[in-house]
């Protein structure tokens, strides 16, 4: 070993006490350290205070209580997602706009053909071929709100925000597009029968 | 015998037993690298789940073995070989069994094999770090009985009158571990595969818990700190930098951790005077936790030149600076406001290697490097090897820590991000995930570059013991008998510390207080069980598809808790009640959320997703990394054990129906067939009415339609 360098300390060793050559300084614990364990000492007073003292066992309950309304009040005063101002006859314009339908129908193979299958026959999801609609009459501007909002309760997700509103209009059209095609293994109808 | 007097001098002699130091030793070496490997299969798999090949090498059941085998094999092992290594040194006598020593040695052996052929298959029960089945169980306690007798023993025959600070905590540990794994085990069987947990719901989340975290702390924490309290002074040649403080530091941490359990469980359905019990514990852990860090560290005063000369030195040095910050990361995590951003984020897996990787591999790194040449009697290989191994394993270890800290602070903000709307910014759980999973690739090289550096260590180790000379006499030393006069009357812990059982009692009441002051009320569960919200138990078929759930390990990725946070309740619906699970056997209340919570995941998809997102993720979700469950399709349910568990239910209490309990069998087989025919409706071409999907697509489909709320 090299030379010893306790003499650049205090340090006292504990005489007497040696376990395998191991033995023990008899310093004080460090002033630094029990301050902290003070501190978290009171913060424990504090924190215990703070929760039995508030007059109320569910502080935290009720704080989660007042965050949570406050973000439902700020859904229900919203305005449900806002159709831009497009009138249907515009929308129905796309469906003459062979570059519309052919974006629309890459997007949905992409985003909608995993539940609602390649050619809108419908898997998980509803067909999206036949005169039922489950939500609106299947107009072009209903489809596109659906897109938007989706169904989160059924598992669709909201894509407004996720595809650009002139991509989902495109989608919408192309939907509209193929209504009334026959393709095999279609699901059966759900929703409301809409006659045109 | 290994000790024979010579009365003349009042010497004896005293020939250790190193041969089961030196298997312990081998044992520890090998099952790192298994407990290293797998981890690094499991973070690969979270990046590229086509590495989920066949059912036994998915990550929900990987997982469980990397864990076990990290706690159990690796830790476990190194603690044994530490432990009979020091403690013969530190009481100047032979281990009271050389029988005993073997039997401990191959019956832990034996355990981790038969844990590593069980978990793959998916024989667990389904708590984690507690995965093990019970007759595994049985084996584990029995072992551990015969370590304990083998190192009382050594106790009672010590020819040091003082018990030093190791083994403090070698008791503490001893005595702690048998406790909490005993009470978190306790399970009726009925099969040699199967059992189920006594404890129901908020019970098991609160025992599971109190296990869970205080094996962190009594398996991880106070065994390592023994350690360190006797390799750290004996590599550096320095005495213990202060008496007083292991004295209080001992104490206080062991009194004040068996009661941070809890904190596991912030925010959600536990009752909130327990979580502020945990989180106030937790925030007191802060100081005496670090009392084993400032007392090691300090410990090098006057030897600070060993810092840049001595390998084993800086391992311990780093080690015990990786120890204090985890152990003020842990405070911190436990205050209820970080938990919430925090919990089920890869945070805390970050915070948790942060522990495992840099405190306990390295403590124990340090300590192989000490005494496998001491043990082989000859010098360490290579100096510089070790060096290397160092420094590969720090950065290895960053990288792992600081890649799942940004990841899991990522994914807490993007869960919780609400909009001026009120809505979710990040409706869609996958995007968040999608995020993290470049960050998922640089923990998986950080173990990499662990693993690596480990295998320095092994090539260094093989060298070293190559060298040894053929035959390794064992070491013997000559004894003074101690006069058993003190110079001076004793008193206080000094006395204390010469009379082990009383010792050893008093530390089993520091650990009682805790355990039983949290435990002992939520016993009588009645009390924080409304009445009027009456929960419907699952039918036979959902408790075979639960079965599944638990066997496949779905709950090392999903939680089924909504926490009181109104991002969870914004994203997954009403926070969860203690009510909806108090029929649970084991709750599933999870810890992780690399996929969603699924407490109210029934009724929201069709049958058909479930079917379609089980046989392949990826065919529903793009971008999941779910692993895929084809076999579920073509195993078939065990029907014939439902009337079994049934009858077991209704004995623990769970209000099964008449028909349920005379027929279970036929109730599930008529309700698979009603879930199999409206699949086949929608195009699923095979009979899957006998199929383990149809259980599972029952149990999901269950989730949080029990009523509760």
């Amino acid at each position: 070993m090299s030379e010893d360098k306790t003499q650049l300390y205090d340090d006292k060793i504990i005489e007497g006490y040696e376990y395998d050559g191991i033995t023990e300084y008899d310093n004080p614990c460090p002033a630094w350290l029990m301050y902290i364990f003070y501190f978290t000492a009171l913060l424990a007073v504090f924190l215990t205070g703070y929760y039995f003292g508030s007059n109320s066992m569910n502080e935290t309950i009720e704080a989660y209580a007042i965050k949570l309304k406050e973000a439902q009040t700020q859904k229900e005063t919203q305005t449900p997602i806002q159709k831009p101002e497009v009138s249907e006859s515009e929308l129905s314009a796309l469906l003459q706009d062979p570059a519309a339908l052919a974006e629309g129908k890459e997007i949905f193979g992409e985003k909608c053909a995993l539940c609602h299958g390649n050619s809108g026959e419908g898997m998980i999801g509803p067909n999206l071929i036949d005169n039922y609609w489950l939500r609106g009459k299947g107009k072009i501007s209903d489809i596109a709100f659906t897109i938007r909002s989706g169904i989160p309760d059924k598992g669709m997700i909201a894509w407004e925000g996720k595809i650009p509103e002139k991509q989902i209009r495109h989608i919408a059209a192309y939907i509209k597009s193929i209504q009334g095609t026959k393709v095999d293994n279609t699901k059966e109808p759900d929703g409301e029968l809409v006659k045109e | 015998m290994s000790s024979s007097n010579d009365t003349n001098s009042g010497m004896i002699q005293v020939k250790y037993n190193d041969q089961i130091v030196r298997m312990f030793t081998l044992a520890t070496i090998f099952w790192a690298t298994i407990a290293f490997l797998v981890g690094i299969i499991v973070a690969l798999q979270m990046a590229i789940p086509q590495l989920n090949v066949t059912g036994w090498l998915t990550f929900g059941r990987l997982r469980p073995l990397h864990t076990n085998a990290a706690l159990f094999a690796f830790a476990g092992n190194a603690i044994f070989a530490g432990i009979y290594h020091s403690t013969q040194r530190l009481l100047k006598t032979r281990l009271f069994s050389d029988g005993l020593s073997k039997l401990h040695f191959w019956g832990w052996q034996f355990i981790i094999v038969l844990a590593v052929i069980t978990l793959p298959l998916g024989i667990s029960q389904g708590k984690e770090y507690a995965e093990l089945e019970w007759p595994i169980d049985l084996a584990v306690v029995l072992i551990w009985v015969v370590f304990a007798i083998n190192f009382f023993g050594t106790l009672a025959k010590r020819n040091e009158k003082h018990l030093y600070i190791s083994l403090w905590f070698y008791i503490a540990t001893i005595v702690t571990v048998a406790l909490l794994y005993i009470v978190n085990a306790i399970s009726i069987p009925i099969s040699p595969f199967k059992s189920y947990i006594v404890y129901a719901g908020i019970q098991d989340a609160l025992i599971q818990w109190w296990y869970g975290h205080n094996a962190v702390a009594f398996f991880l924490t106070t065994p390592f700190l023994g350690l360190m309290y006797y390799y750290m002074p004996k590599a550096a040649n320095r005495p213990i930098y202060s008496y007083r403080l292991s004295v209080v530091h001992f104490w206080s941490l062991i009194f004040l951790y068996i009661w941070a359990g809890p904190h596991h469980l912030l925010n959600t359905a536990l009752p909130g005077w327990l979580q502020i019990l945990a989180t106030v514990f937790s925030v007191m852990l802060w100081a005496p936790s670090w009392g084993g860090a400032v007392n090691g560290i300090l410990t090098l005063r006057g030897a600070w030149h060993l810092l840049r000369t001595d390998p084993i030195i800086k391992f311990f040095v780093a080690a015990i600076t990786f120890y204090a910050m985890a152990t003020f990361e842990g405070p911190l995590l436990s205050i209820k406001a970080v938990n919430s951003l925090g919990h089920y984020t890869d945070w805390i897996i970050g915070h948790v290697h942060l522990g495992t990787l840099g405190w306990n591999s390295f403590v124990t790194f340090g300590m192989l490097y000490f005494i496998v040449p001491k043990l082989w009697r000859t010098e360490l290989y290579s100096k510089k090897m070790a060096n290397i191994h160092l420094w590969i394993g720090i950065l290895g270890i960053l990288f792992y820590y600081v890649s799942m800290l940004a990841a899991g602070i990522t994914q807490g903000l993007m869960w919780r991000a609400v909009d001026a709307n009120g809505h979710l910014v990040y409706p869609d759980f996958v995007e968040t995930v999608i995020r993290i999973i470049p960050l998922f690739l640089f923990r998986a090289l950080g173990g990499v570059l662990f693993l690596a550096g480990y295998v320095l260590l092994l090539y260094n180790i093989y060298k070293t013991i190559k060298q040894a000379p053929k035959e390794l006499a064992e070491e013997t030393v000559q004894v003074r008998i101690s006069s058993s006069v003190p110079i001076h009357p004793e008193q206080g812990h000094r006395k204390l510390e010469g009379m082990a059982a009383a010792f050893t009692i008093l530390a089993l009441i520091a650990i009682l207080v805790g355990s039983i002051i949290e435990i002992a009320p939520t016993l009588s569960i009645n009390k924080y069980v409304k009445t009027e919200n009456k929960v419907e138990p699952f039918t036979p078929l959902e408790l075979a598809g639960r079965d599944i759930y638990i066997k496949e390990g779905c709950y090392t990725c999903h939680s089924q808790m909504i926490r009181k946070t109104h991002s969870d309740v914004l994203r997954y619906g009403a926070a969860s009640t203690i009510e909806e699970s108090m029929y649970d056997r084991p709750f599933q209340w999870g810890s992780k959320r690399t996929g969603p919570d699924l407490a109210r995941l029934g009724k929201k998809y069709p049958d058909l997703w479930h079917y379609m997102h089980m046989e392949d993720p990826r065919a529903v979700i793009k971008e999941s990394i779910m692993p895929a469950y084809p076999w579920l399709i073509t195993s078939t349910i065990d029907f014939d054990s439902l009337q079994k568990k049934v009858s077991l239910f209704n004995k623990l209490g769970v209000p099964h129906s008449e028909e349920d309990l005379s027929d279970a069998n036929n109730r599930a087989k008529e309700q698979a067939k009603k879930i199999a025919e409206g699949l086949k409706k929608q195009g699923v071409k095979e009979d899957i009415s006998d199929k383990k999907i149809t259980a599972l697509i029952a149990y999901l489909q269950a989730l949080g339609q029990k009523g509760g709320e």
